[in-house]
């Protein structure tokens, strides 16, 4: 250490009072300031309160952190902070099912309805909506032209022929509500799950 | 430095554990010196929300950083991150409000000011003298602020400040001396925040 820098007119500037207080001044520079205490008031005052502000700085009482810290594992794949991507394929998904189903049921219907076929009543397939596209799937190839021959539970007896076009009307009605339930039913359900997460 | 011995042991290994991405052991870590990176972030920003969020960004920041540790202080490198996240925070601006004078009566006041040789009933006056100084190292320059709650708060040797400062130990030095002056005229303008018992000259 250069000792001409930290001395002026004969006295420690207070960076090496400062240093001095730490212990951090070579041996030699010790005993020479030690020396320059013993005779120097206004040094002795200028430590002292160094020493001061040292210790009241040092007693500070420490802060408690508000709550402990843990790092958790990162995940492979960072969620994304916008759900909209991660639901809308599977959501498109369902929809499209949705409308081939709905077209199906309507095509079904009608040519049922115009073939003079009777009508299912409304509420058995109404009160079941998941199992609509289970039933109706294998009703699909009767449409196709040619009446099964002698199917087991289809009854023979002619078509009552004023009720034909109400009985559509409502099955296009019920369809519209069911789609419309089942839409928003897949819409919410990925901010459910997210909430639930 | 002063971290030899058993503990040392044990640190080492939950850090090369860490450095194998085990989170139990770097959450060991992370109890060992959240209270030490909270109160330097604490003191540097004087604000509590924004000293948990650098503490946070410190020790997640020091997580994807430790392949880059090599053998050496560890507290020393941990707090040169946390440094970074507190310069970080006081460059982003946010630190406009939280520097108001507000910060200071948030404190817990049930919290006493320990001392050896007062007594217990002085408690008002000492809080007196914990929210004097706390205000007067809000005053200091970062860079001096810094220098002297490594040293006199953190207990830090002047090799390890300037380790975690990225300065030569001249400059701790410098910046360490001119803190302690400028608090000392600090607390000597403001002798009226002082309690008369404690007062200088
Ligand atoms: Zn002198």
């Amino acid at each position: 250490m250069l000792l001409w820098g930290q001395w002026r007119r004969g006295h420690p500037r207070a960076e090496l009072l400062s240093c001095y207080l730490d212990n951090q001044v070579s041996a030699r520079e010790r005993r020479r300031i030690a020396e320059h205490l013993a005779g120097c008031a206004p040094c002795r005052e200028v430590l002292a309160d160094l020493r001061r502000v040292s210790q009241w700085i040092k007693a500070l009482p420490a802060e408690e952190p508000s709550r402990p810290l843990r790092i958790r594992p990162v995940p492979a794949h960072p969620a994304p902070r916008l759900a909209l991507p991660q639901w809308a394929v599977p959501s498109a998904v369902a929809v499209g099912l949705l409308l081939v189903v709905v077209v199906a049921t309507d095509l079904s219907l009608g040519m049922q309805a115009r073939q003079g076929a009777p009508l299912p009543p409304p509420g058995a397939s109404a009160t079941q909506p998941g199992q609509a596209p289970v039933i109706l799937a294998p009703d699909i190839p009767k449409e196709a032209g040619q009446p099964p021959p002698a199917p087991v539970g289809t009854a023979p007896a002619p078509p009552q022929v004023p009720s034909r076009p109400r009985p559509l009307l409502h099955w296009v009605a019920l369809e519209g509500v069911l789609a419309g339930v089942l839409l928003l039913f897949l819409a919410l359900l990925p901010v459910v799950r997210r909430r639930t997460t | 430095m002063e971290r030899l011995g058993e503990a040392g042991v044990d640190e080492a290994l939950l850090i090369a554990r860490s450095q194998q991405g085990d989170t139990d052991a770097f959450n060991r870590l992370v109890a060992q010196y959240h209270r030490q990176v909270f109160n330097l972030a604490y003191r540097m920003l004087g604000d509590r929300a924004a000293a948990e969020d650098a503490t946070q960004e410190t020790f997640l920041s020091a997580f994807q950083k430790l392949g880059s540790f090599r053998a050496g202080n560890f507290r020393a490198w941990l707090l040169r991150i946390a440094v970074n996240a507190c310069r970080d925070y006081l460059r982003s601006g946010h630190h406009r409000k939280t520097l108001s004078l507000e910060g200071l009566a948030e404190e817990d006041p049930t919290t006493p000011f320990p001392s050896n040789d007062e007594a217990p009933e002085d408690y008002a006056l000492r809080r007196e003298l914990r929210d004097a100084i706390a205000q007067g190292l809000k005053t200091l320059p970062p860079d001096q602020r810094l220098a002297i709650l490594l040293v006199d708060v953190q207990g830090l040797s002047y090799e390890e400040a300037a380790q975690v400062m990225g300065v030569p130990m001249g400059t701790v030095k410098s910046r360490l001396s001119r803190a302690r002056l400028a608090m000392r005229s600090y607390l000597l303008a403001h002798k009226e925040l002082l309690p008369a018992s404690l007062r200088f000259l």
